[in-house]
């Protein structure tokens, strides 16, 4: 039983579906819900390629294909997910001393002490 | 002949869950219960196809086959846990970022993003509407 063409039949309603995913990621009315729509699209595409790599006679190769994407899906909407978690919370006014990393630490004054440089330099100007 | 009829009857039914994913993405009216139908339909059906590639490349058994055969559980095994990890993490961002959700009143105001949404945006997470 050949079942080439039942498996070119899936991948291109796989194809058609992710076209109607792409709405959401047009049209959602904010950030997250495209994030979400880009999220559910790779998931999708990792199918895709294992069903490209049967048809085309070499899975071995297009599996490894399929890990690097399926990782890298993941880290991405990892990483998008706390950036706007972290854009819609306020920043505090002072980082606490326990907050901060002892490794961080001299790389914490340092970075402070550029601005009190330039505000004195403001401050003499005039 | 079994084997394929298994095949198939598994691409199916993942194609029947992934067409509700979709479905739900662009049906539903709120953020929330848009990521509820993302979470769950997108892994079942991910473990659905997979497996059934799985069982399409155990159909002719060889070392190599078995190889690429366990290369693929593991792929199924990492999607089950990081997308509803993934899910879970957009979520809690969409929950910081205050997205404005779905009640009855909201829903009779206006369409979904309208900015007469916005005013539940301030209150509490539960309003008054779904208590009673």
């Amino acid at each position: 039983m050949n079942l080439e063409p039942f498996f070119i039949v899936m991948v291109v309603a796989i194809l058609f579906l992710m076209l109607c995913n792409l709405y959401r990621v047009v049209a959602g009315p904010t950030v997250i819900d495209r994030m979400l729509g880009v999220n559910v699209i790779g998931i999708k595409t990792t199918v895709l390629i294992v069903l490209i790599g049967i048809i085309d006679g070499r899975v071995e190769m297009f599996i490894d294909i399929t890990l690097a994407y399926a990782l890298l899906n993941f880290i991405t909407t990892l990483a998008a997910a706390r950036f706007y978690q972290r854009i819609s919370q306020p920043a505090p006014s002072q980082p606490e001393e326990s907050l901060v990393a002892p490794s961080a630490g001299p790389e914490v004054k340092e970075a402070k002490a550029p601005e009190m440089e330039s505000d004195a330099g403001r401050k003499e100007i005039p | 002949m079994i084997l394929d009829i298994l095949i198939i009857l598994m691409m199916l039914s993942g194609l029947l869950f992934f067409l509700a994913t979709t479905v739900g993405i662009i049906r539903f009216p709120d953020f929330y219960s848009r990521v509820h139908a993302a979470g769950k339909g997108d892994t079942l059906s991910t473990t659905l196809f997979l497996g059934g590639a799985i069982l399409f490349i155990l159909r002719d058994f060889s070392g190599e086959n078995l190889l690429t055969a366990g290369k693929l559980m593991l792929i199924v095994f990492y999607i089950f846990i990081a997308s509803p990890t993934a899910t879970h993490a957009i979520i809690d961002a969409g929950y910081e970022f205050r997205v404005p959700y779905w009640t009855r009143s909201s829903g009779k105001k206006g369409a979904e993003g309208d900015e007469s949404n916005e005013e539940n945006m301030d209150n509490g997470f539960y309003p008054e509407d779904l208590k009673g």
